[in-house]
């Protein structure tokens, strides 16, 4: 019995030519992307209506500053940092004394703290970022305000311990 | 609608023309269809040759203006119209043939056409309102479009804060261009330009394949490349990893088609294209590579093609030599990893994971659905062909191997990139798109010859009706 089916198996592999086997392949490949399309085309208009429907509320000004938001950057200091610090001007971003307290004195993870700097070199640009001692402003995320008040000119702050300086001359 | 999203269609329209010009004179364009048919090439080719000078004009120390890039399409469109006055090209008088509705393969690629258009219809509502960016696009690619906008060139003092300062320039130019047309630096906006891009690929690959596939096969892998779930994700970040693929697997389809019928305007293409692989981003030349590699295999046999493929290359590489020099020249971070050749004796531990890594993300069906593996069987398939249909599939699956194989080392050479597959913490899923996207595009070019090859040719009396494919690729059997 199994040598028969053999035999007849080996048989019919002669008849197949490659050509066959070519087709049956391509039309294979063909079926493949037409079933995955038909799953998938639907669920690709719905991503783009959901995607769509989560941003279209946003106005231009809150559709730069969303990144920051998903970064944790409040909206206001956003809002702030780009009203308050002149085009042109000179900052520089001053941190919480440490990661520890910035995470249980204030709820600000570490990866807030890494990327706020790059993130308002980015939003205030032309102003460029410098070091604090060359500094005419000042965005304290969270920061030690004693050294600065002496210094500064508070001009805008918040409850959460966000505050924006001008700083006088030193 | 607002001056920034007329800006990035102005620019666009701008570049179209520009690529219009050069059709013209390298190829030429013969009704008014046919200009329809390669608008997207045209943009493409505009947009691409424009960028790159650009970003020599920039590393000539020179500032961008609305005007200088106008001068510079004008530089780019001028010698191809006397090119076409030379060869007396005459402009497009015919509409050109519409296609018959008659039969049923034309109106399953409508249909194919009508959803890929509602599609990327879709994409660019989404492109509209996007409102989020990468890390890597507010750390870098931004910022230094922002400098050139901003301070009018290649600001040396920000540009050496920056991480990835000697990243090549193309898109942050392509965004201070967009900025420049823009009126300000509308940065959300910057997503129409990324539609501009895809709409702008699909639409080359559609005109530069149709010759060699049937309408409704291409159009099918047309919608399969415009709904992979990670390019519709990634497309909007702003980051240089789409507009490096783009560039490369247009520059790819340019080749394969030259490999394929030998016209010479396809090889200029090629090399425009290319260029931009270079300017995109530093994995675009590990690309290029790779490409290349697979299309010196493909013609191996005759070699006579060899000697303009290189030719093109080495012209293309050129391009991006000033920009090596310019970083080098102010001592910047170095765009290969610090101890990179250290790190490949001491890591050889990373070798099989690295691969593990490469595989699965090409492989993984949330990301890429299943464009390699439909592509990869098609091309082992067309292996069993001879003549045209054999160097394609040879030089895909050639530039696959040694793609697998770049993207492995980059695992292995740089211990910082993860082993994990997770999007945030390799760079390898963004990397590996390029390799899907051309699979996604070449499968159609794949696949026609074996749709082809069903009746024995013992059995066929008379001549059988050959599909355009056929009479193009000159399929023989073995």
């Amino acid at each position: 019995m199994t040598l028969r089916l053999e035999s007849t198996a080996l048989r019919l592999l002669h008849r197949v030519e490659f050509a066959h086997v070519r087709f049956v392949g391509g039309i294979l490949c063909v079926l493949a992307a037409v079933v995955v399309l038909a799953l998938q085309v639907p669920h690709r208009f719905e991503w783009a209506k959901h995607t769509y429907d989560a941003n279209a509320w946003r106005s231009p000004a809150r559709r730069l500053l969303h990144t920051g938001e998903t970064y944790l950057i409040p909206t206001d200091f956003q809002e702030a940092a780009l009203t308050y610090v002149p085009r042109g001007s000179t900052f520089a971003v001053l941190p919480p004394p440490s990661p520890e307290i910035a995470a249980k004195g204030y709820g600000i993870p570490y990866l807030t703290l890494i990327d706020l700097p790059f993130w308002l070199q980015f939003l205030l640009l032309p102003s460029r970022m410098v070091t604090p001692s060359k500094a005419e402003y000042v965005l304290c995320f969270a920061c030690d305000t004693d050294p600065w008040s002496p210094l500064t000119t508070w001009i805008w702050k918040n409850d959460s311990g966000e505050l924006i300086g001008k700083v006088r001359r030193r | 609608m607002s001056r920034s999203i007329l800006g990035v269609v102005g620019v666009n329209g701008l570049f179209a023309l520009t690529g219009l010009c050069v059709l013209w004179g390298i190829r030429g364009l013969r009704s008014w269809l046919d200009v329809l048919e390669h608008l997207g090439v045209a943009l493409m080719l505009g947009l691409a040759a424009v960028t790159v000078l650009a970003t020599l004009w920039l590393i000539g120390g020179q500032h961008l203006t609305v005007w200088v890039v106008l001068v510079l399409c004008a530089v780019v469109a001028a010698p191809a119209v006397q090119l076409g006055l030379v060869r007396r090209r005459t402009l497009p008088r015919a509409l050109g043939d519409l296609p018959r509705l008659s039969s049923a393969a034309t109106l399953s690629a409508l249909a194919l056409f009508a959803l890929a258009a509602a599609f990327l219809g879709a994409l660019y509502l989404v492109a509209r309102v996007n409102s989020f960016i990468t890390e890597d696009s507010f750390v870098f690619w931004i910022p230094k479009a922002q400098a050139i906008y901003y301070f009018g060139g290649l600001d040396e003092q920000l540009f050496r804060t920056l991480h990835g300062s000697s990243y090549p320039i193309l898109l942050p130019t392509l965004d201070a261009i967009d900025f420049r047309f823009m009126g300000s630096a509308d940065v959300p906006n910057l997503a129409l330009q990324s539609w501009f891009l895809l709409v702008g690929c699909l639409t080359s690959m559609a005109a530069l394949l149709r010759p060699l596939v049937r309408p409704w096969l291409l159009w099918l892998f047309v919608v399969f490349a415009a709904v992979l779930p990670n390019l519709d994700y990634r497309l909007y970040l702003g980051e240089a990893d789409w507009t490096v693929d783009i560039f490369f697997v247009l520059a790819a389809l340019f080749l394969v088609r030259w490999v394929a019928m030998r016209e010479r305007w396809l090889l200029a293409g090629y090399g425009v294209l290319l260029a931009a692989t270079f300017a995109a981003k530093r994995e675009g030349a590990l690309f290029v590579v790779c490409l290349v590699g697979g299309a010196l295999v493909a013609t191996a046999p005759g070699r006579r093609r060899w000697l303009p493929i290189l030719a093109v290359t080495a012209g293309a590489y050129a391009t991006s030599i000033p920009w090596h020099v310019w970083w080098s020249s102010r001592h910047l971070q170095p765009d290969l990893p610090a101890g990179w050749r250290e790190n490949l004796v001491s890591n050889l531990s990373r070798i099989r994971p690295a691969y593990a890594v490469v595989f699965r993300l090409l492989f993984t069906y949330d990301f890429w659905l299943v464009a390699v593996p439909v592509a990869l069987v098609a091309a082992v398939l067309g292996l069993t062909l001879a003549g045209r249909v054999r160097e394609t599939a040879v030089l895909y699956l050639a530039t696959m191997v040694l793609g697998v194989n770049g993207l492995m080392w980059i695992v292995w050479s740089e211990p910082t990139v993860s082993l994990d597959t997770h999007n945030s913490t390799t760079p390898i899923p963004r990397a590996v798109g390029s390799l899907v996207l051309l699979s996604a595009v070449l499968a159609p070019l794949l696949l026609d010859p074996l749709l082809s090859r069903r009746r024995p040719a013992a059995k066929t009396p008379r001549r059988p009706r050959r599909p355009a494919s056929s009479r193009l690729a000159e399929v023989e059997k073995h």
